[in-house]
């Protein structure tokens, strides 16, 4: 039997927990890589998707981009909704629309679909189904007269879109938008360019490798750490091995057996819990919206390098840890190392990447941020490069940090235990350090995620109160017509069988907004006011934000005068059929130009709104915060238990020396506890500054904020640390029981 | 016959199935130097431990200054072990992330010794041992010799009643053996200190003033021969 | 000198024949340098003239002439067990001493353990001595009594091993020893 592995079985036993460490550290890196890997790859294939609808895009820009081949007719194709203001909705999502309008010899088509003549219309399959299953909402109806068929998937960028692409005629081609000019674009090719692709990978690679780092690297400390434990024992064992007259190669052929079969075993029990939890991944919404379940996969090319290099890796990480014993056959006698202590160059980073920061919040800084934002991302760049700097500056700072905080407590305590935990702190900084790294690192991206994501909390509740809409009663809903000779509607409004009251208002548009001018006697029946006086009109502008109490007037003022309706429904889905009776029985095209029509009902009015991007981005940083700081933790209790393991014999001389139990767990304690706040604070600190610089040019809507949820997670995180320490104090009375270790 | 410091009475002790003392007696005298030998396995480094309160005896009585000390718990154990004995043993004995200075400090300070004194009197004590200088090296600084006399000089620091060796020379050549053991007998006798050493070597039990054999977890052949 | 206490001890064990004794005494002592018979009987007449011993005339069994058995006189015991009780007096070069002491000790009583912690004790209070001695001399007296130390320590250890060993001695004293006589006799005409 191969020498190897008859080494591996005998070993087995003592090695099992060791390596099951391992194993599983990598089994969860493997799973978070192939994850982010899925994701990814969905992010990059759902933005192929919209390839055509970025050309279009970049075509409405660049005219230039778009050429005829020969005399082919261009497609006419426009992705404003404008016309639809927001009827192009169902329920609270938004429906995206596609105008298209081909001449005979136009011979772009949509991945060979017929191009729709005017009145025809696609559906994408999710909105196939809405439809048919809500036929009385008629929502084809908005569309169109002529329903072709569903959109090919290609053409659609996730299962949950609700899109449409329909025929125009020729005279809505010629219809100008109030905001964007010329509304329909000359395509003549989709495939023109791969920037968009390129765009989007460098944007999702940014992001996912930023979250990937901060999820793998206490994944990696794990690692590193679950490969040094009982280090003593099997450093005797390869070193006995050395002494007999094993070759180096022979015990590194060993060494990397051992890590192989445990790096394999987690790679295989990682790539099966990626499998099964691929369905759940499909079920991810980013951005509001699932991805296409065959783009969240991995090519076998991507699987085969990312499992080597973890394999690589780990087996390095290995071959690391045991390179002394590699160097002699006396590795057993090897002398207690004197560590070196740690030099000031290690704050360097950190102090870089915070000057960086620093310099952003003076007005220079803010200045070339604001210029250089304008024109390109490079200040995202710098920024992120930033973090970075900070992130591994904390790291590599913190055993020098640790160093001072140890020699400043070492002076000043009275007490033996502290003492002796400070010395001893201070002469091994970077391996006390080491143990709370991870927890540390998981601090400070927590603190600045929390930090960024806090704001959306806040803004969570905000969207209800800025939203003026919401002053609806649930079943009420507002009708906004900006053609001012559309027709009076309030009959046929009330003839409908889903409507159960409806009454005119009128809307004074300003730059304030639009306020409507609400008969009093009928105000409370459609809000939640009612006015306090005998005057006529209660004055409420539903676009700015909740008012306690209307104004109320007796005249209306002002010009541009359109016509509102306000419909009591017969219940919050009647919606849909308001919108399609709007759509179908008002104007969409007046004087050559976008008609705004927009209903609102208050139910929908009444829910937070917030980008769905912010939201799906402060889910992943819950989610990740949580999964980094369980493994942090989790991997500062191996370390510790591994630390006290290998101080054995120093911990029992104390004892010796008349220390008492209750002294050296607090001696222990005070060990981890040290490293760990300090620096703790510091990053948790700087993560929450850092954000709220970094937000500061990005967003007007999300400020940094440090809500309850933040003190919950962080605390938390910190409590589980003390108590995991807490938990295996008792095991130092065993490893330190005089009666276990007596030497005869 | 002056009162013993310490006296053991049919102690025995069993480790699972192993009888490691089968109800051994023993009477110290204050100031004298005791070795305990006997073959490895024999028991006596178990009776050492006993008689150190490192570990607890399963019957009999151990009486150390009239207190019945076989009976503290753990904390009065450690208190005594910290107060009243001194421990040289052949390995580990060293704290190694500590310094010289630390090292012998330590027993003082877990004393609750405020720490001028204590560094004070550790460096009074390592300059009787020869080592001035070397306060702030790091115990894998020193050599095998070196370690025994930082190792003599926390186990004199606290100037304790009775000085408990286990194979003091253990890893030493018979030069160093000579040195250390040479200046073990001088501190203790100059200073009335009681020690108690286990041994297999004779040359090391030769600086005993008696020496007692332990054999099958019983002292063989009772105490005849009186110096 | 041994020779005297050699003879008492077996002796001790019961009578017997001065030509046996010479066989005893060559299987347990005399293997490199067997005893001559003359200093076996000179040995014997000594004893006998101390009154240590006593000569017991025999009856041939098949009529045969008669031969002289020795046996040992309470005075002789006495002094056998005198002997035994003191400890040799450590010298660098009495290991043959030690070893007569334990093998006669283990044939008289069965447990030669005392001698051999009596001979310890008197061992460790010689180096206990030298030790004590070697603190106020000068270095080549101090490497003299190295030397002495370092003698008595090898003798030290061989007690050590021998007191070890003592069961598994008797074991193939008492046992095989006698077969081993007997084919010494027999292979003793090739010698």
């Amino acid at each position: 039997m191969n020498l190897n592995w008859l080494l591996f079985k005998k070993s087995g036993r003592q090695s099992l927990g060791r390596l099951s460490l391992t194993s599983a550290a990598i089994a969860l890196g493997v799973v978070i890589l192939l994850s982010l890997a899925a994701v990814t790859n969905g992010l990059v294939s759902q933005g192929q998707r919209q390839n055509w609808q970025v050309a279009a895009y970049k075509a409405s820009r660049n005219k230039d981009l778009q050429k005829p081949k020969g005399n082919e007719a261009p497609l006419k194709i426009s992705f404003l909704s404008g016309s639809f203001g927001n009827l192009a909705k169902w329920q609270d999502e938004d429906i995206s629309v596609a105008s298209l309008y081909a001449e005979p010899t136009t011979t772009l088509t949509l991945g060979g679909l017929k191009n729709p003549a005017p009145g025809e219309y696609y559906l994408s399959e999710s909105l196939a189904k809405v439809n048919s299953e809500h036929p009385e909402a008629k929502i084809g109806d908005r569309f169109g007269t002529k329903y072709l068929g569903t959109l090919p998937a290609s053409f659609v960028t996730s299962p949950d879109s609700l899109s449409v692409v329909r025929g125009v005629t020729k005279e809505e081609t010629l219809t100008k938008s109030d905001v964007a000019g010329d509304t329909f674009v000359d395509m003549y090719q989709f495939d023109f360019d791969d920037d968009a692709k390129k765009q989007l990978s460098i944007g999702s690679t940014i992001l996912m490798s930023f979250g990937g780092t901060i999820l793998l690297f206490p994944i990696v400390m794990f690692v590193a750490i679950a490969t040094q434990l009982g280090s003593a024992q099997r450093e005797q064992r390869y070193a006995a091995i050395r002494l007999v007259g094993g070759t180096r190669s022979q015990v590194t052929k060993m060494l990397m057996f051992e890590s192989f079969i445990a790096s394999l075993t987690g790679v295989v029990v990682g790539s099966l819990i990626h499998l099964a939890t691929l369905p759940l991944l499909r079920e991810f919404r980013f951005n509001g919206v699932r991805f296409m379940p065959d783009d969240v996969s991995i090519h076998w090319d991507q699987y085969l390098w990312m499992i080597s290099l973890t394999l690589i890796l780990s087996m390095l990480a290995n071959w690391w840890g045991m390179r002394h014993v590699q160097l002699s056959p006396l590795g057993v006698a090897r002398k207690q190392k004197v560590a070196k202590r740690p030099r000031v160059w290690r704050v360097l980073p950190l102090l870089i990447g915070l000057g960086l920061f620093v310099w952003m919040t003076l007005p220079q800084g803010k200045e070339w941020v604001k210029n250089a934002s304008a024109q390109d991302s490079t200040p995202i760049f710098v920024m992120m490069a930033g973090v970075f700097l900070v992130m591994f500056g904390l790291v590599l700072a913190g055993s020098w940090l640790t160093y001072c905080i140890a020699r400043l407590a070492a002076r000043r305590t009275k007490r033996p235990s502290m003492l002796i935990a400070s010395r001893r702190i201070s002469v091994q900084s970077k391996q006390v350090f080491r143990a709370v790294s991870g927890v540390v690192l998981a601090l400070f991206a927590g603190s600045f995620y929390l930090a960024a994501v806090g704001g959306v909390d806040k803004l969570n509740a905000d969207s209800i109160n800025d939203n003026g809409y919401s002053q609806l009663n649930k079943t009420a809903a507002i009708v906004e017509l900006t053609n001012p000779n559309e027709k009076d509607l309030t009959k046929d409004l009330r003839a409908q069988s889903f409507v159960k009251s409806a009454d005119k208002i009128t809307q004074v548009s300003s730059e304030e907004g639009s306020m409507s001018y609400i008969p009093c006697d009928v105000v409370s029946a459609y809000t939640r006011h009612s006015c306090p006086d005998n005057k006529k009109f209660a004055q409420i502008n539903f676009i700015a934000k909740v008012v306690k109490t209307p104004t109320t007037v007796n005249e209306i003022s002002g010009k541009n005068q359109t016509t509102g309706y306000l419909v009591q429904l017969k219940d919050n889905a009647s919606v849909e059929q308001l919108r399609s009776f709007i759509a179908t029985h008002t104007a969409a095209i007046a004087d050559g130009h976008d008609v705004y029509r927009y209903v609102a009902v208050g139910e929908y009015a009444q829910r937070p709104h917030i980008n769905p991007a912010i939201k799906s981005f402060a889910e992943m940083a819950y989610g990740g915060i949580g999964l980094t700081m369980f493994v942090a933790v989790c991997s500062m209790i191996v370390s510790t238990i591994g630390g006290l393991l290998e101080r054995r014999r120093s911990l029992l001389t104390l004892r010796l020396g008349g220390m008492t139990l209750s002294q050296m767990k607090r001696m222990v304690l005070i060990e981890s506890l040290i490293p760990l706040f300090a620096v703790s604070i510091l990053a948790a600190g700087l993560g929450v500054w850092i954000a709220g610089v970094f937000l500061s040019p990005l967003t007007d809507s999300v400020k940094a904020t440090l809500t309850p949820t933040y003190f919950i997670i962080v605390g938390s995180l910190l409590l589980a640390a003390v108590i995991g320490i807490y938990r295996i104090l008792p095991m130092i009375k065993k490893i330190t029981s005089l009666e276990e270790n007596r030497t005869e | 016959m002056t009162k013993p410091i310490i006296s053991a009475r049919n102690i025995t002790k069993k480790f699972g199935q192993t009888e490691a003392l089968r109800g051994v007696s023993l009477d110290v005298e204050t100031g004298e130097v005791l070795a305990i030998m006997g073959p490895s396995g024999s028991g006596k480094s178990t009776l050492l431990h006993s008689l150190a309160a490192i570990i607890s005896v399963d019957s009999g009585e151990i009486d150390f200054e009239g207190q019945r000390i076989n009976k503290f718990n753990d904390d009065k154990r450690s208190k005594l072990r910290r107060t009243s004995f001194g421990f040289v043993f052949q390995f580990g004995q060293l704290v190694p992330e500590l310094t010289v200075h630390d090292n012998v400090a330590l027993p003082l300070l877990l004393n609750g010794v405020d720490r001028k004194t204590a560094y004070k009197r550790a460096e009074k004590w390592i300059a009787t041992v020869g080592l001035k200088g070397k306060e702030d090296s790091l115990p894998g600084e020193l050599s095998g010799g070196q370690a025994q006399r930082v190792a003599i000089a926390r186990a004199m620091v606290i100037e304790p009643k009775i000085l408990f060796a286990d194979e003091p020379t253990g890893s030493l050549d018979s030069l160093n053996s000579e040195k250390v053991m040479e200046l073990f007998i001088k501190t203790a006798k100059d200073n009335g200190t009681t020690v108690i050493m286990v041994t297999h070597e004779p040359t090391i039990a030769a600086y005993a003033d008696r020496e007692i054999i332990v054999r099958d977890g019983q002292i063989a052949g009772g105490n005849q021969y009186e110096s | 000198m041994s020779a005297n206490y050699a003879i008492l001890g077996f002796l001790a064990d019961g009578p017997n024949y001065g030509y046996e004794l010479k066989k005893q005494y060559d299987s347990y002592f005399g293997k490199d340098k067997p005893i001559l018979a003359g200093q076996i009987y000179s040995t014997l007449s000594r004893l006998k003239r101390d009154e240590k011993v006593i000569e017991v005339v025999s009856q041939a069994e098949s009529g045969g002439p008669e031969r002289i058995q020795y046996a040992i006189t309470d005075k002789g015991k006495k002094d056998l067990q005198v002997w035994l009780d003191t400890a040799e007096a450590p010298s660098p070069t009495l290991q043959t001493t030690m070893y007569i002491k334990t093998v006669l000790a283990l044939i008289k009583d069965g447990n030669a353990a005392p001698y051999l912690d009596n001979q310890r004790r008197a061992h460790i209070q010689r180096m206990r001595q030298l030790t004590n001695q070697r603190r106020e001399v000068s270095l080549p007296d101090k490497l003299l009594i190295d030397h002495a130390l370092f003698h008595l320590e090898a003798d030290l250890r061989w007690i050590e091993l021998t007191s070890s060993r003592l069961s598994k001695l008797k074991e193939e004293l008492m046992v095989v020893e006698p077969k081993k006589i007997d084919s010494k006799v027999k292979g003793g005409k090739n010698d």
